[in-house]
This record gives structure tokens, sequence and C-alpha cells, in this order.
């Protein structure tokens, strides 16, 4: 028998109804409608950037009847990696169970998505599983995109709820809303729970039992020892974004009575995830002459648990609406009766903000956490205020890939100008052998996410893209791939360069799997004079950083000129490092351009020769003379490779000398280097031994240097 | 008599002075607001038991404002900085959630 959920309005249940006719309410069609993976639509998505296709999963949420309806419909089409759209549109009726509207909101690859109006049709079955919803997309231009969508669920998030206490204090997370004779007069008398408003809400939730914890009497608490206590307590914890949250009902926190609660969760990468209310602060401090102390405290405690469980959900306070980075431009609603304004702060005080006060979150606020992107809503995802993260992603419950990222230096801080290489390490954790792609940690195989304090994130959009066959190969247990990116600058400019805090986080895509590194922070430190705040402007180009991901070029000539200018002015600063490599590294090879004859009616191949001498005075200084700086500017990785390739090029110009300084320099340093207690694998001295021994034996000219 | 002055919402980084009838009562360095709380920073001021001017100054974001307040009526003052001017409210208490 189907049964009728009150929190939501709506009926839900998969059994056939017996008689339909006993139906006292209409049957509602809202809730979260799903094509199943593996089926397609009637088209397909139309013109797509690269990695949208196939279609892995496409949801809708069907806003339209039950509690509080929004007149909305939203979508979310995912396809393979990380890659996803998101869509919204306000809906009219235009008949019964048949609506129509425009799409106001696009995230995502949004340009594979042309269309601009839904046409939506409910069907309701003899079942709550045999609803479907069917929606006909439609833009200018393009072909119709018919999709017909099955009943989920009545509900459009699933979340959970833990409330653990302070040891001596409860968590009441109930009220009766007439205990307190100060309401709206139309306000229904019942027992509520936080658990019923959220579900009003559109979230279909769980709880955990609450524990207590311990704490000696008296005690305050300060944000680091709720977060501490959250990953000690909460039988949820997990360094990830995930419907849940952890509320704690604590005493007083250490700054005083005149603090509430908190969302105290900004502290890491994972925000939003624990929320504290503090029952003997002021919210236990009725007005004089209240006419119910008790139920006025009980009420103001109530109202503070869903505020703080809110911010959770990202949700700003009402008369910030407009500040930080709204998901869309935001009115502030600083009347609003909501769960999020602060009832002291409305004209009249809390007394005319109760008298009119329905428990409930205003439009604004359901719509988003309804409608707006998961991410942005998610605890532990979009970071507070702001949004950011790896959503969608295709994550295994047991992996048994893991994915490092990591830089090869004590502290992950840069100078101003510094080239940021990221390494990233590939490892089989699990005890099988895995198949993987050789080039999966190439910059164009991964999925890095750039995310500077107080920005939006970013993604890395590299200078190449390859065009390869897979180089699959066994990962035994236990054994890595290495890879090293750049990520200071990308097609999108440069991203990681301005001084500050900034959070990496990167995806390696192993088939089917989104492998996903921890976030790694790192500080860029402001400029140290005026004339490197100048030369930044220059040097913070498309073409410079080029020349520094190529590996410098005879052709980008404003490019090189720049770098020339870094190693001249700046001789002490690493960038230096960087842009002698980069100059140095054409003039080790006989350098080929292709160059137009007969006014461009045919081409040449014009080949410059390597200039081995020039070659070795830019190189000395960097790779020979200060090779500690180098290894840690380079990243071990890069320095071996780059080390490598430049003494072996130059052997072959005949500049023997500089060649095997620049291997005896790459060996020493590398022999030395430990870096958190890791030293360099022995396998990498060994294979540069070996190069260094073939660079003697080789039986070449030799060129003074 | 004291009233109850909280710095709320806008504020990143700021210096923020606050006179009372020109005499400097609180200075405050780096005063940054915690946005899940609308907080910056809260202060009891000593002020004449009748109206007074009550001024905020934010110098490095030229910010000066000056407010005619009766501690009588108006015993909690929250000030916010929203488009380079400072916003105040007189709630009937100050508390932050």
């Amino acid at each position: 028998m189907e049964t009728y959920d009150e929190e939501l309005d709506v009926l839900t249940g998969d059994e056939a109804i017996e008689d339909a006719a006993t139906i006292p309410v209409a049957r509602p069609m809202s809730g979260l409608y799903a094509v199943a993976r593996g089926s397609t639509p009637s088209v397909p998505l139309g013109p797509a950037p690269p990695g949208i296709h196939p279609i892995k999963r496409e949801e809708i949420r069907l806003d339209v009847d039950g509690r509080y309806p929004q007149m909305a419909v939203s979508g979310t089409i995912t396809g393979p990696r990380v890659t996803r759209i998101h869509w919204i549109s306000r809906l009219t009726t235009i008949a019964a169970n048949e609506w129509t509207g425009a799409i106001w909101y696009k995230d995502g690859a949004s340009a594979s998505f042309p269309y601009t109006t839904v046409d939506v049709t409910a069907h309701g079955g003899p079942s709550a599983a045999g609803r479907t919803v069917k929606i006909v997309f439609k833009g200018a231009g393009v072909p119709k995109r018919t999709v017909v969508y099955k009943f989920v669920s009545a509900y459009f998030r699933t979340v959970n709820f833990e409330f653990d206490f302070q040891a001596g204090e409860v968590a009441d997370t109930e009220i009766d809303t007439a205990a307190h004779p100060n309401r709206p007069p139309s306000l229904p008398a019942e027992t509520l729970s936080i658990r019923k408003v959220y579900e009003r809400v559109g979230c279909q939730v769980t709880t955990n039992a609450g524990d207590p914890i311990p704490a000696p009497p008296g005690i305050t608490w300060s944000d680091m020892e709720m977060h501490d206590s959250m990953q000690i307590h909460w039988s949820r914890f997990a360094n990830k974004a995930q419907w849940a949250m952890w509320v704690l009902y604590a005493s007083l926190h250490e700054s005083g009575t005149n603090l509430g609660g908190v969302m105290f969760d900004d502290i890491g990468p994972n925000h939003r995830q624990g929320t504290a209310l503090f029952v003997d602060s002021f919210i236990a401090q009725p007005p004089p002459g209240d006419p119910n102390p008790a139920a006025w405290i009980d009420r103001m405690r109530f109202w503070t648990a869903v505020h703080e469980m809110g911010h959770a959900y990202n949700l700003a306070h009402s008369w910030q609406k407009s500040l930080g980075t709204p998901w869309v431009p935001l009115a502030d609603e600083p009347e609003a009766r909501s769960f999020m304004n602060y009832p002291f702060l409305v004209a009249g005080g809390q007394a005319a903000f109760f008298a009119d006060f329905e428990y409930r979150f205003t439009n604004q606020e359901l719509l988003f956490i309804r409608h707006a992107p998961e991410r942005f809503v998610q605890m532990g995802n979009a970071a507070w205020f702001d949004h950011h993260g790896f959503q969608q992603a295709e994550i295994v419950e047991e992996p048994t890939l893991q994915l490092e990222l990591r830089v090869n230096r004590e502290q992950a801080r840069y100078e101003f100008m510094e080239p940021v290489w990221l390494e990233l390490k590939l490892t089989n954790v699990g005890t099988q052998p895995r198949l993987v792609d050789g080039d999966a940690l190439d910059a164009d195989s991964l999925t890095v996410i750039l995310k500077k304090d107080g920005r939006e994130a970013r993604q890395l959009v590299p200078f190449r893209q390859k065009c390869m066959a897979p180089a699959i190969q066994a990962l035994m247990p236990g054994e890595s791939i290495y890879g090293s990116v750049l990520a200071s600058a990308g097609l999108n400019g440069w991203d990681v360069a301005d001084p500050g805090t900034y959070v990496i986080q990167a995806a390696a895509h192993i088939g089917e799997e989104d492998v996903i590194s921890a976030p790694m922070s790192l500080q860029i430190a402001p400029p140290i004079s005026r004339e490197e705040e100048y030369a930044a402007g220059d040097l913070f180009t498309q073409e410079t950083a080029r020349v520094l991901v190529f590996n410098g070029t005879r052709f980008l000539e404003r490019g090189n000129d720049v770098l020339q200018e870094v190693v001249e002015r700046f001789p002490e600063r690493r960038i230096a490092v960087h842009a002698r490599v980069a100059l140095a590294s054409p003039l080790t090879v006989d350098y080929k351009r292709i160059v137009p004859v007969d006014d461009g009616r045919g081409i040449d191949l014009d080949v410059i020769p390597a200039k081995a001498d020039e070659a070795a005075k830019l190189i000395e200084p960097a790779l020979v003379d200060e090779p500690q700086t180098a290894a840690e500017t380079l990243g071990h990785i890069r320095y071996r490779t780059v080390a490598e390739r430049l003494a072996v090029r130059l052997a072959d110009k005949g500049a023997d000398t500089v060649a095997t300084r620049t291997l005896d320099s790459a060996i020493d340093t590398l022999s030395e280097r430990t870096v958190r207690n890791r030293p360099v694998k022995a396998d990498v001295i060994a294979e540069l031994k070996a190069a260094l021994k073939r660079v003697k034996a080789a039986d070449r000219p030799t060129v003074k240097t | 008599m004291l009233i109850n002055v909280a710095l709320q919402d806008g504020f990143d980084r700021d210096t923020v002075v606050i006179r009372v009838d020109g005499s400097e009562a609180y200075r405050g360095e780096q005063v940054t607001t915690r946005t899940q709380i609308s907080h910056a920073d809260d202060m009891q001021l000593e002020v004449p038991e009748r109206p007074f001017a009550l001024e905020v100054e934010v110098p490095d974001q030229g910010v000066h404002e000056s407010l005619e307040l009766d501690p009588r009526v108006q015993p909690n003052v929250a000030l916010s900085l929203r488009d380079g001017q400072i916003v105040a409210k007189y709630p009937e208490r100050l508390g932050f959630m």
C-alpha cells in the first residue's frame, strides 16, 4: 500500500494502490527521477567537449507540488571522469501534470548542452515506482532531445545526521510548536523534530544515535577541540564530501556566552561537516518578562541547531546572501522569518520574528538545497561561502589504487615567480596486479583542480593534448608510476602565481575509476621587491609559460627574452633555474624549423646548429653549481629528467666535461636528498650512473667549456 | 555606562578605529569577519549616559562614519562594512550563531 508522507505532503511507497478511490490526497509527482545507467536519450547530447560521452547517469528533481513547491525542475548529467552538466528551469503549469519553462541556470560542461527550454510531462502509475517524467529539451537550431525518467524517491537528497552531546547535556532534537504562546495563529501544534524540518526541505534523513562526549564540568570548547572531537566521535567522519553531518550539543564556546552556535568546520580541506550549539549560552537567556521562559529556551535551542545545520548545507545568513560567492546572484532577506535569520536582528526583535515564524526556510534557501549543483550543497564539498572540488567522481568503495600529490621539499612554500611543478605517484595498494595506462599521470590525462584562498576553484587546462594509444602496463602490488605536472600555468593563464595559499587536488582516471589524491596546500610568497612585481607582468604570460613547459624554444623570441632578463636580473631567485633550463635546452640540439619558401608556396627545413658552449654556460650555474636548489625547485622527477637529457645531448655535441659534471652533480645530489624521510629510489641513482657511464665511454670530439 | 558594540560583516584584515566623542575607545588590527557567525570582533565601550557621537573609521579603505547614539535606547550596536560604507543596526541584543 502506498503511504502518505506528511513531511513532504506526498505519497510514497512502491506497492500497488489497492483502491485508488480511497486515497484522500492528490498524487504528487515531485521527487527525484533518473535514467538508468546505460540508457540512451532519443538523440545524443549534441556537440560535446571531450569527455562528456557516454552519459553515465542522468537524473532530475521535479519540484512542483508537495510541501513548499518551488515550481522548478533541475537536472544533472554525469559523463565519464568528472565531467558533468547541471541545469535548472523555472516551471509554469500549462495543464494537469504538464509544465514548461526556460532553463535559467547551467553549470559544468554547459557548452555541450545547447537547450534553453523544457517541456515536462509527468505520468502517474499505479504505484510510486511506476511514475515517470518525460522532458523535451529544446534550443534554437538544435534537434529536440526527449528523455523519460523513472521515479527514484520523493526526496531530492539523502542525508545523515549524528547528534552527539557533551556529557551532562542533552541532545534535544524535538520541540512542541505550541508550547510558547508567541507564535503564528495558524501554526500547527505538533511535535516537530529537526529530522522533520529537513524532510520538509526535501531531504530523506537518517539519524545516528547520539553518544555522550566525555568532558569535565565547566569545560568550554575551542573550534579546534570540536574539530578533534568530530574526528574521534563522529561515527561517519571521513576526509571526503558526503551527505552527512555531525552536530554537537555543548555547554559553551571558549569565546563566551555571546556565541550561541557555530558551524565550526572551516578547518582543513573538507568544510561544513561539523556544527555545534552552545546550550548554556545566550540562547538560554529568555528576555525579562517572557510568558514561558522554558519554552522560549527550548525553541531557541531548537532554532539554533537547525540554523547551524543550515550553514552545513552552505546556507548563509539571511542578510548576507549577496556576500561571498553566491551560487547565483541572491537578494538579502534581512526580514525573512527563516531559520537562517537572527530573530533579534529583525524589526521588532525576536518577539516579532517568532510571531510570524513557521519553522521553515525561505524559498531561495529551499531552491538552493534542492536544486543547486550537489558540490555547492553537500557537506564536506565546496568550502564554506565558496564552491570547489571534485563532484560526481567515480570513486570505488575499496580503492586498490592510491594517488599521491606532493612536492619534494619539506615545506610547500614557493618563492614569488617560482614555477610550481607537482609530482604525482600512483601506487597499486591492492593485492592483485592492475592494468594502468603508463601515460595516466601526464598533465592532459589528469584532472587537476587549483583553488586559491578567497577565489573560485579552477581546473588546470594543460597546453598540450596528446592523442595516443593507451600504453597499458601491469602495475604489480606495491609498484608505482610517477609523473610531474606544471601547475602554475595552462591555457587558463597563470592560476598558481599570485601570493597566497592554494589547495590543489588531482584525479587520475584509470578505466572507469577516478583515483583522487588528498588535497595539498602550498603557499606562494609575496615579491621581495618592486622590481620583481614589475618583472612578473612580463613573466606571467602564455608565451613564457609555453617556453617553460615545453623545455625551451628558438621560435617564441619574446618568451626567451623575458627568461633571459630573469636570468640577468634575478640570478639568485629560483625562477632563474627554470629560465636557464628552458633557455639552454634548445641550444643542445640541432634545432629544426619549418620555414616557408617561394612566397609561401612551399616549405623548407631550416636547421639551426646546436650551441653546446652557450648551453653549458646556462646550465652549469643551475644544475652543477646549485644542485640542491635545482632538485628542490624542479622537483626530483624533473631534475633527474632534465639533468640526464641535457647531459646526454651535450655529450653528443662534444661537451663531455659539462655533461659529466651535470650527471655527477645529479647523482651526488639525489643520493643525498631525503624529503620527509623519503630517500630517492635506488633505481633512479643506478639509471643516472648508467647514463654517466655511457657519456664517459662515448668517443666524441671534446668542446672546451 | 557601557554599550555593546559588534563588528559584523565585511571586514577583511582591516584596521578599525572607534571613537567616542572624539576619543579613541577601540582600535583593532587585522579585523576579519568569520562569515558563518557574522562576527569580526565585539567589545563593551564606556560612553556618557546621554547622546554622543560614535565615530567608526577603517583608514585603509578611506571609510569614516559618524553616528549619533543615545545609549539609553541603543545599548547594542552592530556595525558592518558594506560597499565601502559602515552600516549600523541596533538590535535588542547581540549574539552570534
